[in-house]
């Protein structure tokens, strides 16, 4: 069974924000020939979205680092348990998907999130999401490792955001492939996960601040 | 005289509730600027929905004093109006589901709460006891409507309380599950822990028997009021003087047990000591707590009606007031907590407090007008009053 994970190296990572534009782009704005239509406050429902954390401590996080929140693709994941229709479930691959068929907006997913991973856009964005997997109005929204990309018979793809990292600060793959550069850096140690105490066993892994930005 | 003043009583109610209700639709489907990017999930409906189905559970467990435990009270007044009593919580479910339909952003898919149901889903176990709840209080209100002129029926006592047992079992079920909707959820500690589920149900004791209170009293002619007057201060007084003080321990323990709790005292400090203070000191703790425990007080010890219809009303208030900082502040509070300020040198979003959409408020509105529209056409369709009999289509008087 593969385990896809996504590894965030935050030393590389100059906050040039290609990440969370690729994502803006593959995933939610309409590219339509009189112009680009985008949320209100498109960065807010970015997929994958630099934060700085304040009045708050996370072990091992120097205060003031930032870091991007986004979907952790947990194995126990509180956004499933809480979803009364089943429309948030597992993909095979184990990645964290919602059936939009299924979805009757009570937004119990965004609430359960421990990570604050979902949003929900109210406003029109005229016309069809670029991807099965994209934003529409209305319902939960999240990353999803660009799951539209892999390719039937593929062992992995590309997302979109690793796609446009320039400084190799993201890397995806399988685990459990241990011929992977995301298996050698996991198994190399340093590596953190974000509230793994609540036992939700997330598949984002960050390599944390190696010194404390602010002196 | 009176009939005519309840037609055009409820042909205003009809007209307000409709206009509200439609309105508040239009815009929310058109979604209105401000409700484009909210900043919290459960906005100002949640609150209200809590709070409708708090008072309709907690009607439901005062009815129990007679239907389960068969006391019947000075006079025998919960014989007098115990039909009141049921239609009151059967009644007051109805704007709840309202305003929980009115939230979701895709009705029309809630097929799938039954085609792919999720026992692990406090929502979904929702969805499935408000339905059994509402359809034991249908059978035990026409039970209780058939009896009154069926002997064989009335003969049943172990059916009726067979019925009445089930319509408690379902209304602590209810509480148990809408306290884990909330208590279980780690991502928003202010709501996590235990002691929600017994929280709900002192606060929906409370609520529920004020609103039943003040319908009733509304509903029934001057003389049965007078002549139930002991009755009133008695059972209901009682109910508030064991109540408000109960109630006022799990607000301490609830605050207590965030103290130590630094994530979620974030919120109730906020409640208790940020924008909100006022609003928890002054009406919650002020009116619902102190100034409506005294004047039930003086209703028990002085059989003073007056002072016990002002307790209820200070009840209701506070009770909502309640529901709303209980369900926004720690939501709110766990936007700080979970993602600080979005910020990037000034490029990203900001998060920002909530303010309730204009669709949010007159949606809520609407829920409350419809309540007292059920209420009277209850009154004007159902046998409710003591003695009186069904007469057409088997339960209508």
């Amino acid at each position: 069974m593969p385990r896809y994970v996504m590894v965030i190296d935050v030393n590389s990572c100059v906050g040039c924000m290609a990440c969370t534009i690729a994502c803006i782009r593959e995933n939610i704005a309409r590219q339509r020939p009189d112009g680009v239509i985008m949320p209100d406050h498109p960065v807010r429902h970015a997929r994958t979205r630099p934060v700085e954390l304040h009045d708050v401590e996370v072990p091992g996080w120097p205060r003031g680092a930032p870091f991007f929140i986004q979907c952790q693709h947990c194995r126990n994941a509180p956004c499933v348990i809480a979803c009364p229709t089943g429309a948030s479930h597992h993909t095979e691959e184990g990645l964290v998907v919602i059936d939009k068929k299924k979805c009757i907006g009570c937004r119990a997913c965004m609430i359960a999130c421990p990570y604050g991973a979902r949003t929900m856009y109210l406003g029109d964005l005229g016309g069809p999401p670029p991807n099965p997997y994209g934003m529409e109005p209305g319902y939960p929204d999240k990353c999803t490792f660009c799951y539209h990309r892999r390719k039937k018979g593929e062992r992995s793809w590309t997302p979109a955001c690793v796609e446009a990292c320039a400084f190799h600060a993201r890397l995806f793959g399988d685990v459990e492939d241990s011929s992977s550069e995301v298996a050698r850096i996991i198994g190399s140690g340093g590596v953190l996960r974000l509230r793994e105490e609540l036992g939700t066993d997330p598949s984002i892994v960050f390599i944390p601040p190696r010194k404390n930005p602010r002196g | 005289m009176a009939s005519h003043v309840s037609i055009i009583l409820l042909v205003v109610l009809t007209v307000a509730t409709l206009a509200l209700v439609g309105y508040g639709l239009s815009i929310h489907l058109g979604v209105e600027e401000s409700a484009k990017v909210s900043a919290i999930p459960w906005g100002l409906l949640v609150p209200g929905y809590v709070f409708f189905a708090l008072v309709a559970t907690g009607s439901s467990i005062v009815n129990s004093i007679y239907t389960v435990f068969g006391y019947r009270g000075p006079r025998e007044g919960f014989e007098k109006i115990i039909r009141y009593g049921v239609w009151f919580s059967l009644a007051s479910i109805v704007p709840a589901w309202l305003l929980i339909l009115s939230d979701l952003t895709h009705t029309g898919n809630m097929l799938w709460m039954l085609l792919s149901f999720q026992p692990m889903s406090r929502i979904a176990w929702m969805g499935l006891l408000y339905g059994l709840f509402a359809l034991a209080l249908v059978i035990e209100l026409v039970y209780m409507i058939r009896a009154s002129v069926d002997e064989r029926l009335r003969a049943m006592k172990s059916l009726e309380l067979a019925i009445a047992i089930a319509v408690l079992v379902v209304t602590i079920a209810v509480h148990s599950n809408l306290g884990q909707v909330f208590g279980t959820i780690a991502a928003v500690p202010g709501w996590y822990g235990p002691h929600l589920a017994p929280y709900f149900i002192a606060s929906a004791v409370l609520i529920g028997g004020a609103g039943q209170l003040l319908y009733i009293l509304a509903s029934t002619h001057s003389s049965l009021a007078s002549e139930l007057k002991e009755f009133f201060t008695s059972i209901y007084g009682k109910v508030f003087v064991i109540g408000v003080p109960v109630l006022a321990f799990f607000m301490i323990w609830n605050a207590l047990t965030a103290y130590y709790y630094p994530e979620a005292w974030k919120a109730y400090h906020e409640i208790m000591f940020g924008s909100h203070a006022t609003g928890f000191w002054l009406i919650e703790v002020g009116l619902g707590i102190i100034a409506s425990l005294t004047l039930a007080v003086i209703a028990v010890r002085t059989k003073n009606l007056q002072a016990l219809v002002a307790a209820a009303i200070l009840l209701l208030i506070a009770g909502f007031v309640s529901k709303c900082s209980l369900i926004i502040i720690p939501q709110e509070a766990r936007l700080e907590t979970e993602t600080g300020t979005l910020t990037l040198d000034g490029v990203a979003y900001q998060v920002e407090g909530y303010e309730p959409s204009l669709s949010e408020i007159l949606l809520l509105a609407g829920a409350t007008t419809l309540w007292p529209l059920l209420l009277l056409l209850g009154n004007l369709l159902l046998p409710l009053a003591p003695n009186e009999k069904p007469r057409r289509l088997w339960i209508l008087k």
